[in-house]
């Protein structure tokens, strides 16, 4: 058994002190998943540590074997879903040309990119490459190049096949380089 | 021209997975086999390793230390905090309940007042009641509606 399920069968007995472990593992990667999706520091660490909290709480629904992280990211995309129909309801405009199919989880236009990345000389570049995107492809290329998770992975994350998650990819990525090519 | 275009596909979505090191050794040589010999594949392995090189470039902003020192601390004192803050609501719903209980209980018996205060009382008591009830009808009822509640935790 890896570390990981150990942790987790421990927090599943109501250790709360193995929980520690997962949550210093995963922690910078929950921050910059929020951090994307929100655009803004303070968010970003409130919806992660709100992601973490409510982790726990449903920690003895958690099927062994299964990959924690990829769990875990489910719930803190839900909070981020509920926080931007709050930021909606407040009336803070997030005005994304795809509006229409629904609320663009990540960089909505409300976010800066020097909120997110180090300054260089492409991110500018990258943002508005991605803003191009559809909000699929946007989040599958987000999954794999900035949350850095396997084929696998995402297919867990998104409930499709690893096909699909290759295929889907594959033309993400092919329009990302389109994209950047033109604004370049 | 049929098989070859779609080994050309399949092997496009392979290329891609040799970048992002999805591949074993025995798909890596047979990939590179094919990028030796097909333009089209080697375009889009291009393309794609110039997207991975731009996205490799970004670094995210960091986080000042300080954020990290308690960033387990809040999480631990919310998990530690939940107990007591369902014992509280309890504690706090019986002894209202009991107040609310003892306050009507007083103005029944209560003699000397008007009646059409008392009625009138008893009516702002009962309001408030069913204004309670429906909040917490409609909290119940929006979390068994709620959309995202069925999405697999």
């Amino acid at each position: 058994m890896d570390e990981d399920q150990q942790a987790i069968k421990d927090c599943q007995l109501g250790k709360t002190e193995s929980y520690r472990f997962l949550v210093e593992k995963y922690k910078t990667r929950a921050y910059y998943a929020a951090l994307l999706i929100t655009g803004n520091r303070e968010d970003a660490l409130d919806l992660s540590q709100e992601a973490f909290f409510k982790a726990f709480r449903a920690i003895k629904t958690f099927q062994t074997g299964r990959n924690f992280y990829t769990w875990f990211y489910k719930i803190l995309k839900n909070l981020c879903i509920n926080h931007y129909k709050r930021i909606k309801r407040r009336n803070i405009v997030f005005s994304d040309a795809d509006e229409s199919e629904g609320p663009s989880l990540y960089l909505s236009q409300a976010a800066n990119p020097a909120e997110v990345f180090e300054e260089n000389e492409m991110r500018d570049l990258l943002w508005k490459g991605l803003m191009q995107l559809k909000k699929e492809d946007r989040e599958i290329i987000i999954l794999k190049e900035f949350q850095e998770l396997s084929y696998k992975e995402i297919a867990e994350v998104l409930s499709i096949p690893v096909g699909s998650v290759m295929s889907r990819l594959f033309y993400a990525r092919k329009k990302l380089a389109h994209h950047l090519e033109g604004l370049s | 021209m049929m098989q070859n275009k779609i080994t050309c596909e399949e092997m496009s979505l392979k290329v891609m997975a040799l970048l992002d090191g999805e591949l074993d050794d025995n798909q890596t040589s047979e990939v590179e086999e094919h990028l030796a010999t097909c333009k089209k594949c080697s375009a889009d392995y291009a393309s794609i390793k110039s997207v991975k090189e731009v996205t490799g470039k970004m670094k995210f902003k960091k986080l000042p230390e300080f954020y990290w020192d308690d960033y387990w601390k809040h999480i631990y004192n919310r998990i530690e905090r939940g107990l007591s803050w369902l014992l509280l609501s309890i504690g706090a719903v019986i002894m209202l309940c009991f107040l609310g209980w003892e306050f009507l209980d007083a103005l029944i018996a209560d003699q000397k007042m008007n009646p059409i205060l008392k009625v009138g009382i008893f009516i702002f008591t009962t309001g408030i009641i069913i204004l309670v009830v429906s909040i917490v009808r409609e909290k119940l009822m929006v979390r068994r509606v709620d959309k995202y509640k069925e999405i697999e935790r």
